[in-house]
């Protein structure tokens, strides 16, 4: 059990306590422990509800460790110290995103030049390789925020309401106290893995 | 006679399974034409990442499965690049987009159906 000063502690479950969280936890969503958490990342529902997502982690599978509803209301619906899927199972190159001069080599060269559908699969074997920070997060080193917005197309979701960006950013002040994860460790879904580009674009965390 | 029974419900059975189509598609798509190539990054996702035929492009809704978007939100990959083009259901002129990983959607009078295919990865090598 960690203890900040003044703020949220984490209980020896992995539950963040304090008056700002509702902890409403599903085993269901949980899939094994969480080794570390290195990074966050801020995902949206394409759900019109929390009560929808609920639904949903009643019957399992996907989750994340928080939930935001759109009046702010913060969940904790997954212990800290246990994996969620939240990541997806292709992650992006981070050396190819930020700084492509520094990424090449022979291994490279020979995977873009694949199609896209094999080069994904092996870009993600190459970044798998690599520890986090040289790589973009996975589920056994993140935690996940959900914000409960809806896709309304193929590149757009919801706007996240000024109460949801509220309670994110003290979410993820609070997080950033309990396990140093700094601005830099904290990303949009779309950012890591190959999602909607409009999911959480309209989050804001600082 | 119980025996007998259970072989008769059986033989009723087996010509109504071998009629249903794998999905909806297969009753409704005629007409399916690629018409154009869209990329946010041409580096990233190039013409030939998604190059399917009219034939290919038709084969892909066919194997496909119709899902809600929340499917593919959580599950499936959504790719910088497409193909897209016309098709007809029920005689009705629809757009339609195949992504280079394999989700594709089909628009028809204001109505978007989302699809995607886990057994189509010979129409994308």
């Amino acid at each position: 059990m960690s203890k900040i000063n003044k703020g949220s502690t984490i209980d020896k479950d992995g539950m963040l306590i304090d008056a700002k969280v509702k902890l409403k936890r599903y085993k269901t969503i949980e899939h094994g422990k969480l080794p570390s958490v290195e990074a966050i990342l801020v995902h949206q529902t394409d759900a019109p509800t929390a009560q929808h997502t609920f639904n949903a982690y009643n019957a399992g599978g996907n989750g994340a460790h928080f939930l935001i509803a759109k009046n702010g209301d913060i969940y904790q619906t997954a212990s800290l110290s246990k994996r969620c899927y939240h990541v997806g199972r292709l992650i992006k190159s981070k050396c190819l995103t930020l700084n492509k001069a520094n990424c090449k080599s022979p291994a490279m060269t020979k995977i873009l030049a694949m199609r896209w559908g094999g080069m994904i699969k092996a870009l993600d074997t190459h970044e798998r390789t690599k520890t986090y920070p040289n790589r973009y997060p996975v589920n056994s080193d993140s935690v996940g925020i959900e914000l409960v917005g809806k896709h309304i197309d193929d590149k757009t979701y919801e706007k996240v309401t000024a109460k949801q960006n509220s309670s994110l950013q003290w979410l993820v002040t609070e997080l950033n106290k309990h396990f140093s994860v700094g601005a830099s460790d904290i990303y949009r879904h779309p950012a890591v893995s190959y999602k909607n580009p409009g999911e959480a674009s309209s989050a804001k965390w600082k | 006679m119980e025996i007998a029974y259970k072989y008769i419900l059986l033989l009723m059975f087996i010509p109504i399974v071998s009629c249903v189509p794998r999905n909806e598609a297969d009753i409704f798509i005629s007409q399916v034409y690629v018409e154009d190539f869209q990329t946010e990054n041409m580096n990233d996702c190039k013409p030939s990442d998604v190059d399917l035929n009219n034939d290919e492009a038709e084969q892909f809704f066919l194997r496909s499965k119709k899902v809600e978007y929340k499917i593919i939100h959580d599950h499936y990959n959504v790719a910088p690049c497409y193909i897209e083009g016309i098709l007809k259901v029920k005689n009705k002129a629809c757009d339609w987009k195949i992504q280079a990983s394999a989700v594709g959607s089909i628009a028809c009078g204001g109505e978007l159906d989302y699809y995607v295919c886990d057994s189509c990865d010979d129409l994308f090598d």
